[in-house]
């Protein structure tokens, strides 16, 4: 049933067994789950069915560290939730960045790979994709071969694309049709109220724009919110752990992570190869939408040369500049690469470079020389890294309040040197890899001398890490199962419990690891 | 093909030329190490090397930006001496004909890269074999 929040009764007490709060990935698949279930579920969602700007802006707040997307715009608040804006990328977590690991500071997932993998077969369906089958040796094809190199330091692997599935749409009828579950719309939790010594949830404070507060008492809370926001509604919630609930070691809203990009990296090939590009591509039409194209390839460190080179998890996409794709007026390659990096190279610098490295790799390639075209193709290298875990790196509660009357969220992204030196050194693994096989020369933009190498990277909108999963309650907010630690009936979902970030986009684990939960749950009440 | 066959005729044509002002097939490794080498046949060498760019003005503009970077290879013995003098396991089946040297280059160029043995001219990450190669063909074209 679907109950508009705003005409709930001020004071009114609803009674259920379980209620989620938020409605997402995670909390949308849940309910999904839970649909026909002997028990009755809540799910609470703070928007409608459409954007809402006044809705919105109850995610705004500042960002005081390292540059960052505009914090009520890196994710969305309605029905669906940042479903409504992903490109759909799916990837799973690999075994590695499961591991504990020497090199990477608080690494280490309290479960493994395997405890995942049922999951993630489950999560194919939901997100609409293909067999769970990442290798690039049964995606390849002789018109879109994955590129051979010498060494296994780099790996070809495969994104698949999610239509992307709009979970708010997608699963709207299923999720109101449900018998067992009532879907609140323009719900806002203001608190979730624990009992005296914090070790049970009583009832959360829900109200609407309204200010009409309710309540809602439930024998299993589930937390679904997002990366962010799970974690300041935990800190919101201070009635009795005045430092925020199950904040008792510190750890609500520390370690926050997002996927490090920069695109500051080019390929100059030795020669422009249509079946090279096609393996890497990513398409989108207007609308951001894949047409028929459901994989894309792309480049990662092997586990090999992430524990030999004690690397952060990386990967590599790529994009064409082509002359044709460019803006009007700009001509040649020359001066694309000086549009690229103004005043850094000499007017014929790249024109002779494209000379030198054909004549050099003509050899490799061929075994004999060619006469050689001018050189207008580029690629464009997209980086992705591991966020090294950092309890610095955080959210936190401002004094400023949101329309609610609540402390907005403010958020300290922080990256450390561990994250430029692991971009280096795949750089410098790909530039020896692609000259090894003579398929071209790496560009590194990166400003390795000064403090500035920051000012080149960008986040993903993926918020991860602030409500950590460790079996061990002074390290990690939840336990394996994402139950929060001392607090027994209260669940955590999404990316917030991730203690490490991998390089895969998270949408994909974060629906798994809801139909974990949901599993898990039902054990419990069933 | 017929333009890879002329171009072949064309260097060995040159490869002859080459050859005969050092009077026999050489034994190339002896050339690129030895302190008493004259400076004449290393010149003719450091042209035989050079030969792998067809468009030698382009090797010139990339070799100045390397030059930039280690002034102090600059001039055609060190240069020649860098080149050769850590591959001379290669350099004896050298000299022989215009192929061997190609791939002996090569195999120096792949090695580099195999072993991290680069270095960034311009922020472009090149092969220390094939940046050398470079800046030879700079001080050679003056």
């Amino acid at each position: 049933m679907l109950i508009d929040a705003r005409q709930v009764t001020k004071g009114t007490t609803v009674e259920t067994d379980v209620c989620i709060i938020g409605a997402g990935a995670a909390g949308i698949t849940l309910e999904r789950e839970f649909n026909g279930q002997s028990f009755d579920v809540c799910l609470l969602e703070s928007g409608g069915f459409e954007f809402d700007k006044k809705i919105q802006s109850l995610y705004d707040g500042p960002n005081v560290g390292h540059s960052y997307f505009p914090l009520d715009s890196t994710r969305l608040r309605y029905f669906g939730g940042t479903t409504n804006h992903w490109q759909g990328a799916c990837i799973p977590l690999s075994e590695i960045d499961f591991e504990v690991r020497d090199w990477v500071p608080y690494s280490g997932w309290p479960i493994t790979r395997s405890d995942l993998i049922p999951y993630y077969h489950r999560a194919l369906a939901v997100c609409e994709i293909g067999p769970f089958d990442f290798r690039a040796e049964t995606w390849g094809s002789d018109d879109k071969p994955p590129q051979k190199f010498a060494s296994n330091r780099l790996i070809n692997t495969v994104i698949q694309e999610s239509p992307p599935t709009r979970f708010g749409k997608k699963y709207r009828k299923e999720v109101i049709d449900a018998p067992n579950i009532d879907t609140y719309l323009h719900a806002n939790v203001l608190e979730i109220e624990a009992n005296e010594n914090a070790q049970s949830i009583v009832r959360l404070h829900v109200t609407s724009l309204e200010e009409n507060t309710f309540f809602v008492k439930a024998k299993i809370f589930i937390l679904a919110t997002g990366g962010i926001e799970n974690a300041r509604m935990l800190l919101l919630s201070d009635g009795v752990q005045k430092t925020g609930l199950c904040n008792q070691n510190d750890l609500v809203g520390r370690f926050f992570m997002d996927h490090p990009v920069y695109e500051t990296g080019y390929i100059f090939p030795t020669h422009f190869n249509q079946k090279f590009y096609g393996w890497y591509r990513r398409d989108f039409d207007d609308d951001g939408r894949k047409g028929e194209l459901l994989i894309s390839g792309y480049l990662k460190a092997s586990d090999q040369a992430m524990r030999e080179n004690e690397l952060l998890h990386g990967s590599f996409r790529f994009e064409l500049l082509h002359m044709r794709d460019i803006s009007k007026g700009v001509n040649s390659l020359r001066e694309i690469v000086k549009g690229i990096k103004k005043g850094d190279l000499p007017d014929e610098f790249m024109d002779a470079l494209g000379n030198v490295i054909h004549d050099i790799d003509d050899v490799a390639l061929l075994g004999y020389r060619k006469l050689t075209g001018k050189q207008d193709t580029i690629f464009r290298l997209i980086s992705w890294s591991e966020h090294c875990p950092n309890p610095d790196s955080r959210v936190s509660l401002h004094t400023k309040l949101d329309e609610l009357g609540q402390r907005q969220v403010k958020l300290d992204w922080r990256l450390n040197d561990q994250v430029r030196d692991n971009i280096i050194r795949m750089h410098e693994i790909l530039s020896e890899e692609l000259g090894r096989a003579g398929l071209g020369r790496l560009r590194l933009d990166i400003d390795t001398e000064s403090d500035n190498w920051l000012s080149s990277f960008r986040g993903s909108n993926h918020h991860m890490g602030t409500t950590r999963m460790h079996n061990d309650p002074s390290k990690g907010v939840v336990d394996a199962n994402c139950r929060a630690h001392g607090v027994e009936n209260l669940y955590i979902a999404g990316s917030s419990v991730f203690p490490t970030s991998g390089q895969a986009n998270p949408t994909f684990t974060i629906v798994a690891l809801a139909l974990r939960m949901a599993d898990r749950i039902k054990e419990l009440l069933v | 093909m017929s333009e890879n066959r002329k171009i072949t005729r064309r260097r060995f044509l040159r490869l002859l030329a080459v050859v005969g002002s050092f009077g026999s097939i050489l034994p190339i490794n002896a050339l690129a190490y030895s302190a008493g080498l004259k400076d004449e046949k290393t010149r003719h060498f450091a042209n035989r090397l050079i030969d792998i760019f067809n468009d030698k003005r382009s090797a010139s503009i990339v070799g100045r930006a390397y030059l930039d970077y280690a002034p102090h290879e600059a001039d055609v013995r060190t240069l020649v001496a860098k080149i050769c003098g850590s591959h001379k396991q290669y350099l004896n089946s050298a000299g022989k004909d215009d192929d061997a040297l190609d791939k002996l280059i090569l195999e120096s160029h792949r090695n580099d890269f195999a072993n991290g043995r680069t270095v960034k001219v311009s922020g472009w990450v090149l092969s220390r074999t094939e940046a050398r190669l470079s800046a030879l063909t700079a001080i050679l074209l003056g």
